[in-house]
């Protein structure tokens, strides 16, 4: 089952070393995989995966001489990459708006490994899921998305948001109540 | 703990029908491909190029006296030519800056033992700074002429190309100056020019930037019968006209302007109102309406940024 296959090592970053010493080469060799991971859970469908990478990473050369070892690299990255997906999320919303069709580039999906209809079917699945996510607060759609499909653990998420880890249960209890309600209604809504 | 989907997905048979959907959508997630090395090394390759712009963080200021000029030209000829084009108005933004006082107008005469503001602090009401300009994706035509007397496009061009020019001298150039005279001429040559109410607000912002508050004034004044809520940033327009004749001394005036912010508006211009509100009540010689004031806006901002003065000048 695709689920316990959770907590894998894949996606834990590399240990921490003195960073301050490091290069950008050295960052994006060790966490790009991770950053590209994020990116891909915050944006959902539709976002151009590699642009924000590729962004993410120039705010890291630009801010790399200023980071200090005080802070946890990862938590430093992800923070940087929450920002820059939250801008392009938000840029992207105004695209869609003005554009009207929200389908215009979900593709890249499709080349998941079953066939044709499944495939299909799992694309339109993973569709309602972000639009789910997508009418919670941006705080529980985080918590939801790091703690139940990245698995991230919630001592870590609380570091990330730059919260407390009860803080965090709480966030995950209402956005799963959340989460259930709004998907119920839009299949019922569709039905 | 443990994720509610995992252990659903142990035992899916005993799910409730809107549980067993809910899992099947998180489901579609979880089996995510890693990303390619292809893409990874494609994006390590253009990080090594030579960037030919700087971070999003820099650029993104940059362009937008070009992206205004193309996008007002855009949005220009969708509502002239196309029936069903619904024109977007930018919202108001919050004041970017903090809102120094640059200098104390009259001090607030104590009424109470207690004084109702702080002699050192600012109890005078000052000019506002720059007004925040966001890249605007599409200018809204304030006044749009009536359809018999539609613009031609080379009259279009020429307004967007004179606009722009005034938003580059103000947020390139950083010759606010050169932008009040710009925009000065495009007042003069498009009274009722199609990006009329952007090209105001612009110029009121350079007028401001560039030390002449007295016709920020007159400018706002002018407009002030036909509402400033119908300029982009109108609220915030409001709320610098109300500051701009505080400072002036015409408390009075500045004391109703301030009133007019509506209650649901943004909160940094809430904030900005009801400080102002409370230091012309004091000059007016309202020290209790002053404190109220005072009070309420500790409530409303403990931690803004004029908190600290509100509680010096209540005596906590």
């Amino acid at each position: 089952m695709q689920v316990s296959v959770a907590r894998n090592v894949a996606l834990a970053p590399p240990a921490e070393a003195c960073v301050s010493q490091r290069g950008l080469d050295e960052v994006y060799r060790d966490h790009a995989a991770t950053v590209a991971r994020w990116v891909r859970r915050l944006g959902g469908p539709g976002f151009d995966v590699e642009d924000c990478v590729h962004e993410t990473f120039l705010v890291v050369q630009a801010r790399l001489p200023e980071f200090r070892d005080e802070a946890k690299l990862t938590t430093w990255l992800y923070r940087i990459t929450h920002n820059v997906v939250r801008h392009q999320r938000r840029k992207l919303k105004l695209r869609r708006w003005l554009m009207g069709s929200a389908e215009d580039a979900a593709g890249h999906l499709v080349e998941m490994r079953p066939g044709a209809p499944e495939a299909l079917e799992l694309k339109e699945r993973r569709r309602q899921l972000y639009e789910v996510l997508d009418r919670m607060s941006d705080r529980y759609r985080t918590a939801f998305i790091l703690f139940e499909l990245e698995q991230v653990p919630g001592a870590e998420i609380a570091e990330w948001m730059g919260t407390k880890p009860q803080t965090v249960w709480v966030w995950l209890h209402r956005a799963r109540a959340e989460f259930l309600r709004l998907s119920t209604r839009m299949q019922r809504a569709s039905s | 703990m443990t994720p509610p989907f995992e252990a659903w997905a142990k035992n899916r048979r005993a799910l409730s029908p809107e549980a067993a959907h809910a899992f099947s959508l998180v489901e579609a997630d979880l089996p995510l491909p890693p990303v390619a090395d292809a893409s990874l090394e494609r994006i390590r390759r253009r990080l090594s190029a030579p960037q030919r712009r700087a971070p999003w963080i820099r650029w993104h200021r940059g362009w937008v006296a070009a992206a205004l000029a193309a996008s007002s030209l855009a949005a220009a000829a969708m509502v002239r030519w196309s029936p069903a084009w619904r024109p977007v108005r930018t919202s108001p933004e919050p004041i970017a800056q903090p809102w120094r006082p640059a200098r104390r107008v009259q001090t607030l005469a104590p009424a109470q033992p207690e004084p109702v503001m702080p002699a050192a602090e600012p109890a005078g009401i000052v000019a506002a700074p720059p007004l925040h300009r966001r890249p605007v994706a599409l200018a809204a035509p304030v006044e749009a002429a009536p359809p018999s007397s539609s613009p031609s496009a080379s009259t279009l061009a020429e307004e967007a190309a004179l606009l722009s020019r005034g938003l580059r001298q103000l947020e390139v150039q950083h010759d606010a100056a050169a932008a009040a005279r710009t925009l000065g001429d495009y007042a003069q040559r498009f009274p009722h020019g199609t990006l009329a109410g952007e090209a105001r607000t612009a110029r009121v912002d350079a007028l401001v930037r560039s030390g002449q508050r007295a016709l920020a004034l007159a400018e706002l004044d002018q407009e002030a019968p036909r509402g400033l809520s119908a300029l982009p940033q109108g609220q915030e327009l409001g709320v610098l006209r109300a500051e701009l004749l505080a400072e002036s001394g015409d408390c009075a005036a500045a004391l109703t302007a301030f009133e007019h912010v509506p209650a649901d508006g943004p909160r940094a211009l809430r904030e900005r109102a009801l400080w102002g509100r409370a230091a012309c009540r004091a000059t007016l010689g309202d020290a209790s309406g002053s404190r109220q004031d005072l009070q309420q806006y500790l409530v409303s901002f403990p931690n803004g940024r004029f908190a600290a003065a509100a509680r010096a000048a209540l005596g906590h």
